[in-house]
């Protein structure tokens, strides 16, 4: 056997072209094993729909009950304590997530700007301007702080920035006057913008830098040489031509930062309280809790139907919410080769 | 050269051991069933743990032996349930699942001896220590793995505060028992007396003791006992608060530290998410009907409160007494010092037994579901958050 196989591989390796023609017969191991890959396949994406199937159906109860309200009314601790207390026969199925789908979207897109403002600049200076040798160990940084579990961010959110935002920006003056309307401890929006945006950043820089490599040579090349500075030819023919793949980045980062569970439960202080923008600025030391940190804080209600229904209500928001954003970045990210920005 | 110096030194462990241990050999006795266990060499005990020989203890267990003079290990088998052993390692296995021990199996005077309690509770058996007759009781049957032939399913409503720890009882002894299915409810402590009574469910879940008003017939089990105590930072002034002053605290009429005699500062309301048992039992004792204040932080658990309040001067929150440690401060409430003697003796007030109620004495499934509950691998859950009974 071992003796024909190699008689078999000599004149692929001399004359490709012949070998290309004439498909020598695939030994049985590598159908069993291309059999195997393929079955796993089917398996792995059929999982994805089982586990969308589970959620929404788990879901349905408190959907159903709760109509538009569920994303329109608010109060949701309080009616998450009366579905818990509900005697087994007068269940409590409205529910009102307002708060919660407001703290996740200020979260997320509080983060996204910070994140885009910062890790743009970030991706630009590696790609574009950073010395060669101080290029590698760069990246490497980002990718190993995109691989740090997010358990980690909040406790160093929960450790540092909560305290430097309730030492140096709350008031005690303040925190009195705030007293009947929210308790400003620290633990609020912004301290889950600026935890969030330390996850995500990692993530987008990589994406991001991604795309400006991949951002046609020639274009470059041909800017320069026309006489533009590297600064201009950065901002005006790299960057727009990027653009695509700098969208499809951001938008990834997002689905990270909505489905972001753990870190957020522990930097922005556990009360589904609506931020109120009449405050001014004192709306982001206000304390709010997303869809997701949700889900982990009442997880101990899950034994009464009506509460286990509702979480799972919000799960079914997130999930939906995560695969338009996945749908979208494949759209933008779609067009980017249509663009021709692709390179090979 | 370096062989020798082995041998030396392990004699001379030997030796210390020996030392020790004949030292610490009181008269114990070990009884099995009731029966004494007959063993060709005195239990002794050494680090407060009870060690006897490992032939005598296996075999009365019914457990089969194999020791394997090359690894230093023994193995004993008993059912579906293995575990092993080995000479002078803290470590054993039970199962696939590696534990550590207090104090490893050693040889003795030529006899192999092992952990008397860990043995015999892996292979299913209940152990207690009756200390004033330095008697070791052991019974097989009941909990554990002795129990795995049991099947059916019970019913249990009741007590939201109860709820929790029941869920973690009833999962513990399902998951040794997986032919045996539970589910629990809640609904109050009204709820799982009247089911009990009615015989709706067969355990009813009831946080507080049996009153003369409930039914007739119904049996009480105490299972745990739960104290909660009120908590503020180290740095805060207040040294003592009253129950009329928690109330107004927790329900937003009093929002400054300076009011009760702290500096004029915010007071920072934590509480817990509201399927916590510690917050049905803390809203029942101190706010009554009334409801903690919206703004109030929601935790979701004990330690997460108690992070909170360490971490904040103006932060007051509640939480199990089991959690109470020096990053926090717990004031007099009502001038008692809130600790576990004063619990345990009845001045410190915040205290209620956690009760299992059955429609006449417990029988059946939920007999062995109550053992388990009382044997010491229930009541070691029980520890975790509340006060055990043991």
């Amino acid at each position: 056997m071992e003796q024909e196989n190699a008689s078999v591989l000599i004149p692929q390796k001399t004359s490709p072209i012949t070998s290309f023609y004439t498909k020598p017969r695939k030994p049985f191991k590598e159908i069993i094993i291309e059999r195997i890959l393929l079955l796993l396949t089917i398996l792995s994406s059929i999982l994805i729909f089982f586990v969308m199937f589970f959620v929404i159906s788990k879901a349905v109860p408190v959907l159903k009950a709760s109509g538009f309200n569920f994303v329109f009314s608010g109060g949701w601790d309080d009616i998450f304590s009366k579905a818990w207390q509900a005697g087994a026969d007068q269940p409590v199925w409205r529910f009102g997530a307002l708060p919660l789908i407001a703290g996740t979207v200020l979260a997320t897109s509080g983060a996204l700007v910070f994140c885009f403002t910062f890790g743009l600049g970030c991706a630009v200076f590696i790609e574009e301007i950073c010395p060669a040798w101080l290029r590698k160990p760069l990246k490497s940084t980002v990718r190993l702080l995109a691989a740090i579990p997010s358990v980690i961010y909040g406790l160093v959110g929960l450790m540092t920035v909560v305290p430097f935002i309730s030492k140096y920006l709350i008031s005690n003056e303040l925190s009195l006057r705030m007293i009947k309307i929210c308790i400003l401890d620290g633990t609020s929006l912004l301290a889950g913008i600026i935890v969030l945006s330390m996850m995500i950043g990692p993530i987008f820089i990589a994406m991001a830098g991604d795309a400006i490599k991949s951002a046609p040579k020639r274009y470059k090349e041909a800017s320069l040489a026309l006489g533009l500075s590297h600064w201009r030819t950065i901002v005006k023919i790299i960057l727009p031509a990027a653009r695509n793949g700098i969208v499809a980045g951001a938008i990834l980062a997002a689905g990270r930062a909505i489905g972001e569970a753990i870190a957020l439960s522990m930097v922005t202080g556990s009360v589904a309280n609506l931020p109120n923008p009449a405050h001014g600025l004192v709306f982001f030391l206000e304390p709010v809790r997303t869809l997701a940190s949700t889900i982990v804080d009442n997880a101990e209600g899950m034994s009464v139907a009506a509460c286990e229904s509702a979480l799972f209500a919000c799960g079914s928001v997130l999930l939906l919410t995560c695969v338009l954003l996945s749908l979208f970045s494949r759209i933008v990210s779609g067009n980017l080769r249509q663009g021709g920005a692709s390179n090979n | 050269m370096k062989n020798r110096l082995l041998v030396v030194s392990l004699v001379a462990i030997l030796t210390l051991l020996c030392a020790q241990l004949a030292f610490a050999a009181g008269n114990i006795s070990v009884l099995v069933n009731g029966k004494a266990l007959s063993m060709d060499s005195k239990p002794f005990v050494t680090q407060g743990k009870v060690l006897v020989p490992m032939r005598a203890i296996f075999e009365t267990l019914g457990a089969s032996v194999k020791w394997d003079g090359k690894a230093q290990k023994v193995t004993a088998k008993k059912g579906d349930v293995e575990i092993a052993l080995w000479m002078g390692k803290k470590e054993a296995n039970v199962g696939s699942k590696s534990v550590t021990l207090d104090v490893a199996a050693a040889v003795d005077k030529g006899r192999t001896v092992v952990p008397l309690r860990f043995v015999a509770e892996s292979l299913g058996a209940e152990v207690d220590w009756v200390s004033d007759k330095n008697t070791v009781v052991i019974t097989t049957g009941g909990g554990g793995a002795a129990a795995a032939k049991l099947t059916g399913s019970l019913k249990m409503s009741g007590s939201t505060s109860v709820q929790p720890l029941a869920e973690e009882l009833t999962q513990t002894f399902m998951k040794e028992n997986p032919k045996v299915q539970i589910t629990v409810t809640g609904g109050g402590s009204g709820v799982g007396i009247s089911d009990a009574a009615d015989g709706k469910v067969n355990i009813g879940n009831v946080s507080r003791a049996l009153k003369d008003t409930d039914p007739k017939g119904l049996v009480a089990t105490t299972i745990a006992k739960d104290a909660i105590v009120i908590v503020v930072n180290p740095k805060n002034q207040v040294g003592a608060l009253t129950t009329e002053q928690v109330k107004k605290i927790f329900t937003g009429a009093i929002t400054n530290w300076k009011e009760i005699g702290g500096k004029n500062a915010p007071i920072l309301v934590n509480s817990r998410t509201a399927p916590s048992g510690t917050f049905d039992f803390f809203k029942e004792k101190f706010l009554g009907e009334d409801n903690v204040v919206s703004t109030a932080k929601q935790h979701a658990s004990n330690g997460l409160v108690r992070q909170a309040v360490a971490a904040n001067e103006n932060a007051v929150g509640f939480i199990s007494m089991g959690f109470v440690d020096s990053s926090i401060k717990a004031p007099k409430l009502d001038g008692v010092e809130p600790t576990l003697e004063n619990a345990k003796n009845g001045t410190y007030k915040i205290v209620r037994p956690f009760v299992m109620v059955t429609k006449g004495s417990p029988t059946g499934l939920a007999k062995s579901f109550l053992d388990f509950v009382l044997s010491s691998e229930g009541q070691s859950i029980v520890k975790k958050e509340y006060i055990s009974i043991k």
